[in-house]
């Protein structure tokens, strides 16, 4: 199980659940900007480096390695209010999932700004703004995001399985929605599976105000809340994932679980790039 | 001493025989093979520069030889870039990415003298083995079994990646005797025949010996990965076999 | 084909020889009488031979081209040429050779030997063409030599025993269209 390759024949999927509540407005750390704005050049980031990976010959496209979603919850520019929407814009808005060929050509803007780890100057695409307002909606994010994860799983019956990294900064405000409560619809989530596994959730939660970092814990004890009930969601690491913590010199323990509590910008690159390096334990 | 040196490839399961992106290389007295980096910028073009570049006239096995041949790979790698890029996501990859590439590089020496020997260098996890008289003299780099895919060295198209090139590049080498056999192969195939020496290393080298044809090395491959022993990769496999005759035969495949 | 040629030719003698024994016509007839009864004896071959004419064995209907099933084995057929390596690296004048021995029957000569194909691998060279590394090579014997040249990327070049063989180097052939 989880050992299936990316590849065009079978592509994988990636969703992003991004907190888009009132909280992300606050300060993150010595980050020089707000919560929103480093989750979404996180963000951005990691979506680049999946064009990249899919990249490989000069002067061509993407290669249909990845399908990827990614939902933002709580403030809706779109449809206004508050909800879950396709985060993605431009010519990729209403677009539920979209196949990285696409997204590889159609960034939103091409920034002339400073990435997280780019060289100064590095001219970066864009694909999602920072957003913030209203409340946390985590249990509609995982039912509307899980609908399309359904759907591609059906189509995809051999690929690696789904993954979802939700990324948030509090409390849910929606639990119960729809009769369910926020594990509930996370167990309903990671039951939908290929033949090469069930689909995986991790979480992350983001800390404004510098407190000691929590990676990949094997247990609860000692969390505040929210961090037990985003551990009791999370999936186990599949090996693949553990292997590459460790080759990126994390410090990953044996049946820990997908899940970071209180993170910096820096551990939300680290996090996103191993939740979405799975099938190939290296890069070649 | 005369060294006979043959390389086969099979390209991952589902690609493309043009879509495998290792390279390999040898003459009389160079080996050379190198594993790129898939996802890094035009893999294709670093690892065919490093292997031409080694076989023809490549450094001698010294961290000094080394030092100065990676910084011309690299000189060479920026002036041979591209002057206008595709897109801006390839522009990013070219300048903070680049490319990168798993390398064992060696020469035979005193292959005329009474002590002929093998000298290698090697960054990631390409292995050298040496084989006399069907069993494992010794691997280079020393890898076990679990360390593949952990290993992140390789050769850097970045400047500011070769002082931890340097720092972790390998040095190996060995005596050689007649009907000595050297392979050198990529992770993927590395890793599987490292399993085979611990379960049926007569089986191993003697199949591996015997290879003359490249349909019975895909064959092979084709097998192993059925049967879940062989991890879905390009792989490829270079042989050296050291000999006390020149060639007496060819062997054609048809 | 061969029945039907000598028939002609007998039965064109034959018209020959008695056009020219009856005698009855002068010389000028007596040759036009001949090529008439050449002519004849080549009709009447042609007749009694009709029958050897081989039908033509008319083809099954062509099946469409396909691939062979992804498991079926693929041919390892292998040509194993000998390498005639000259003696003293190939310099005459480096040799010792004796004057041959008249032979004690004539032009008796030894039997050639059955090559013995037993691990030959392990004197052998596997040819590879040298740019490409592609094992699809068409071989030519030369005068001391060999000529190849590879069916991929045609590349072309020579090798004669006790020289080095070229510098190989075998990258993806994307890189070499």
């Amino acid at each position: 199980m989880y050992e299936q390759t990316f590849s065009r024949t079978n592509p994988g999927l990636i969703v992003f659940l991004l907190d888009r509540s009132d909280s992300m407005k606050r300060d993150w750390g010595n980050s020089r900007g707000t919560l929103a704005q480093g989750a979404a050049r996180a963000l951005n980031k990691i979506l680049l480096d999946l064009c990249i990976k899919s990249t490989k010959e000069v002067g061509g496209s993407a290669r249909h390695y990845f399908d990827v979603g990614v939902f933002g919850y709580g403030a809706c520019p779109v449809a206004g209010g508050e909800g879950v929407e396709s985060a993605l814009g431009g010519a990729l808005a209403g677009q539920p999932i979209v196949p990285i060929p696409q997204l590889f050509t159609s960034p939103l803007k091409v920034a002339e700004e400073e990435s997280i780890d780019a060289m100064p100057g590095a001219r970066i695409p864009v694909w999602v703004e920072p957003v913030f307002g209203y409340r946390t909606p985590m249990c509609q994010a995982i039912a509307v995001a899980g609908g399309h994860v359904y759907d591609w799983a059906a189509a995809h019956p051999h690929s690696f399985p789904p993954i979802v990294i939700n990324i948030t900064d509090g409390l849910v405000t929606d639990d119960p929605f729809d009769g369910a409560g926020l594990a509930e619809w996370a167990s309903r989530l990671t039951s939908i599976a290929t033949s090469d596994g069930n689909a995986l959730l991790l979480n992350i939660f983001l800390a404004a105000d510098g407190s000691p970092e929590v990676l990949f814990p094997v247990t609860p004890n000692g969390l505040p809340q929210p961090g037990p009930q985003l551990f009791d969601i999370s999936s186990p690491l599949p090996k693949t994932m553990v292997a590459n913590a460790r080759a990126s010199l994390v410090n990953v323990p044996d049946g820990a679980r997908g899940f970071v509590f209180n993170a910096g910008l820096a551990t939300l690159v680290k996090f996103l790039e191993i939740g979405t390096r799975v099938g190939e334990i290296r890069d070649r | 001493m005369y060294a006979h040196s043959v390389s086969f490839q099979r390209q991952k399961k589902g690609n493309s025989a043009r879509e495998w992106e290792d390279g390999a290389g040898h003459s009389e007295t160079r080996f050379v093979v190198v594993d790129g980096a898939t996802e890094a910028y035009d893999s294709l073009r670093w690892v065919e520069q490093l292997v031409s570049s080694f076989v023809h006239g490549g450094p001698s096995i010294t961290p000094e030889a080394f030092t100065g041949w990676f910084e011309a790979m690299q000189r060479q790698w920026v002036a041979e870039a591209p002057t206008r890029f595709a897109s801006v996501i390839e522009e990013y990859k070219f300048r903070t990415d680049g490319s990168f590439a798993t390398f064992v590089g060696g020469l035979l020496s005193g292959l005329d003298g009474p002590a002929p020997r093998w000298e290698a260098a090697a960054l990631g996890d390409t292995v050298l083995f040496h084989v006399r008289a069907g069993r494992l003299l010794s691997h280079f780099p020393a890898l076990s079994v679990d360390d593949f895919g952990l290993v992140p060295d390789g050769v850097d198209t970045r400047p500011g990646a070769l002082r931890q090139m340097l720092a972790r590049l390998a040095f190996g080498s060995g005596q050689l005797l007649a009907g000595d056999l050297l392979f050198v192969a990529t992770d993927a195939f590395a890793h599987w025949m490292l399993q085979q020496v611990a379960t049926d290393q007569d089986a191993l080298w003697q199949t591996l010996a015997s290879l003359d044809h490249d349909v019975t090395f895909s064959d092979l491959v084709a097998d192993q990965r059925s049967g879940g022993l062989l991890r879905n990769d390009d792989v490829t496999l270079l042989r050296v076999r050291l000999s006390d005759t020149p060639p007496s035969r060819l062997v054609v495949c048809l | 084909m061969i029945t039907r040629t000598v028939l002609t030719a007998l039965l064109a003698c034959v018209g020959a020889a008695l056009a020219w024994q009856l005698g009855v016509l002068d010389e000028s007839w007596q040759v036009a009488g001949t090529l008439i009864a050449v002519v004849a004896g080549v009709l009447v071959a042609m007749l009694l031979t009709r029958e050897d004419e081989p039908e033509p064995v008319p083809e099954p209907p062509r099946p469409a081209f396909q691939p062979p099933p992804a498991d079926e084995p693929q041919p390892t057929t292998r040509m194993v040429l000998d390498v005639d390596t000259p003696a003293g690296g190939g310099q005459w004048w480096t040799q010792t050779k004796s004057a041959p021995q008249p032979s004690v029957n004539g032009d008796a000569r030894p039997a050639p030997k059955p090559r013995d194909l037993a691990g030959y691998v392990d004197t052998a060279r596997v040819v590879q063409c040298p740019r490409c590394g592609s094992f699809q090579i068409d071989v030519t014997r030369l005068a001391g030599g060999f000529s190849f040249r590879c069916r991929t990327d045609d590349h072309a070049w020579q090798w004669q025993p006790g020289r080095a063989w070229p510098a190989t180097v075998v990258v993806s052939r994307r890189r070499n269209p």
